[in-house]
């Protein structure tokens, strides 16, 4: 199997559960009252939009990747980004009962970036990290921050995941050969991470792993803009 | 304590003894089989984690008790493979390799048991080996350890295994008769004397054709293993 | 009957929970293998449902843990799992030596077909 093959077969088993849960979900509202019913379709609601965005980070990819669609590059914060990719991952969470926090600073330094397609990765990554931190028994929430290194903006999602670099590189190729690539983050496929990893490659970025007050997690290293200085 | 002992173990087996505590025989290099009293781990929340994990390499000090079992002080991680449990296939089979080894060597066995075992788990650990290759891998080490390497050099009869020839296979012998249209060629045969050398999985998996290789002398090392071994 | 549901998708959990306890039983849910042995040590189940994909520890791991207690030796297990059976290749290893009464595999077993498999297998259990 080629990278692109297996990245499919890593998103189709990951887009199994959310059919399922539907699928469960339908099964027993049959007999129920109907404000059990509409919370039920609040969950189908909310599971399905994530399920369509991690489809449509996919195809993003793919279709950036086959030169498609081109990049479209603009200067851009990574503060308000985040920002937007707590927003939209917020109904998802709250189904789950994984609350989202933003570290995001007070100065906005831009980059230049297609924003499309860092939102789609942070998106689906902000997906892995939800489930993730939905199956342990930790109450503590998931972060979406972007602070400055040495290296250039880290901007990316933390948790309560022993991550580790080596985990990361075997997860790499271990995807879509082995069910749980990541088994220490989440017992399913992590496709979000693949997608994101798949994405940011094409903005000369990377996933890996980073560690930022007592959390590990996963994050993108971006180069802020020398020509842009918001005031 | 003064009669303190260490050594370094791998988890063949665990059982509960009494209502707090666990018996843990452990494979070691130096000290055979080891049965060490794990006290109160029963009542501690950490069943399934900590220094005495499957799976694992881990450095035991303990204290040898007057009669068969000793107890464990103390159990730090020094290697754990935990990507065998990245698929359900891998951990299944890592328990196999576990329940083979505990049945067949005695109290006292060598230390390339061991070594073996720590090679097993970390062909296992390695996602991109095949599981067929290390099932087979293993069965013939065990062959191999236990003295019952068949012959790869000479045919029945004592005539140098002739590249050009193929063979069939005497288990009645353990070695190989000459035959046209024999199963065997000189690329199967080459492969199994690499395989009973000890060579390692990873480094058999890059041999072209080894999957094929290893499907079609595989049931060859199974029944050797069932007839020897098992 | 009281059923040790190991799930970690809590949504499925949710479903699972809802048609088990609809089919008369008390569930007890948990996230993880790790969870499960101190739910177990808790409250005795009569049945375990198990996913075997499950975070940090899998499924085949908490079977080998759970069976070595001699207390839990008895208590019947249905496997309730996404992995897909062409993947499952040691299901016999499963149900001869990890005592699994079933192997059942999510996407094509409704959660009546759940209840009705964990139904058929608590008289001998719950004697």
């Amino acid at each position: 199997m080629n990278d692109q093959e297996r990245l499919f077969l890593s998103l189709a088993e990951q887009l199994a559960s959310p059919f399922l849960q539907i699928s469960r979900l339908a099964e027993i509202s049959a007999d129920d009252d109907p404000e059990a019913v509409s919370q039920r379709w609040q969950i189908v609601r909310a599971i399905s939009e994530a399920s369509v965005q991690l489809v449509e980070s996919y195809a993003l990819s793919l279709r950036i990747h086959g030169k498609v669609t081109p990049l479209r590059l603009e200067p851009l914060t990574v503060s308000s980004l985040l920002y937007d990719t707590a927003e939209q991952l917020q109904p998802f969470a709250r189904q789950y009962g994984v609350e989202l926090a933003l570290d995001i600073g007070s100065r906005s330094t831009p980059i230049i970036a297609d924003r499309t397609v860092l939102q789609a990765a942070m998106t689906s990554l902000g997906q892995v990290f939800v489930l993730a931190q939905a199956e342990s028994d930790d109450t503590a929430a998931v972060h979406l921050s972007a602070h400055r290194s040495r290296y250039g903006i880290v901007a990316g999602l933390y948790g309560n995941a022993q991550l580790g670099a080596d985990g990361l590189r075997r997860a790499r190729a271990l995807q879509g050969k082995a069910r749980q690539p990541l088994q220490k983050l989440t017992s399913g496929p992590a496709a979000g991470v693949f997608v994101a990893d798949s994405l940011l490659q094409t903005l000369a970025a990377r996933l890996h792993v980073a560690r930022y007050h007592n959390m590990t997690g996963l994050a993108a290293t971006l180069q802020p803009s020398t020509q842009l200085q918001l005031v | 304590m003064h009669n303190q002992q260490i050594s370094t173990g791998i988890v063949l087996a665990r059982t509960d003894y009494g209502e707090a505590d666990r018996i843990v025989t452990f494979l070691t290099p130096d000290q055979g089989k080891l049965r060490l009293m794990a006290k109160g781990v029963r009542r501690v929340k950490s069943k399934l984690a900590g220094g005495i994990e499957l799976f694992s390499v881990t450095h035991l000090t303990y204290v040898r008790g007057r009669g068969d079992i000793g107890t464990l002080i103390s159990a730090r991680l020094v290697t754990h493979y935990g990507h065998i449990i990245n698929n359900i296939d891998r951990t299944m089979l890592g328990y196999e390799l576990i329940k083979q080894l505990h049945k067949i060597t005695e109290d006292e066995p060598e230390a390339a048991y061991f070594g073996l075992l720590e090679q097993a788990f970390n062909a296992l650990n390695d996602g991109t080996l095949s599981i067929d290759l290390i099932r087979f891998w293993f069965s013939a080490q065990l062959l191999r350890l236990g003295g019952h390497t068949p012959n790869l050099q000479t045919e029945v009869g004592g005539t140098k295994l002739d590249p050009s020839k193929t063979y069939e296979f005497s288990f009645d012998d353990a070695a190989f008769i000459a035959r046209p249209d024999g199963s065997y060629g000189a690329d199967h045969i080459k492969f199994l004397r690499l395989v009973f050398a000890g060579t390692q999985p990873a480094v058999l998996a890059q041999i072209s054709g080894a999957q094929a290789l290893v499907q079609h002398t595989g049931p060859l090392v199974r029944l050797l293993a069932q007839q020897y071994i098992h | 009957m009281h059923v040790l549901l190991i799930e970690p998708d809590k949504i499925q959990a949710m479903a699972a929970q809802q048609a088990l306890k609809g089919a008369g039983h008390t569930v007890s849910h948990v996230l993880s293998a790790q969870g499960a042995v101190h739910a177990a040590d808790e409250q005795m189940p009569d049945v375990v449902v198990l996913e075997l994909q499950l975070p940090r520890h899998n499924g085949v791991e908490f079977l080998y843990e759970f069976r070595s207690y001699e207390e839990w030796l008895q208590v019947p297990v249905v496997v309730y799992t996404m992995v897909p059976p062409h993947a499952l290749a040691h299901a016999a290893t499963l149900e001869h030596e990890l005592g699994v009464a079933r192997v059942l595999h999510k996407p094509t077993t409704s959660l009546a077909q759940l209840c009705a498999a964990v139904q058929v297998i608590a008289p001998a259990s719950h004697a």
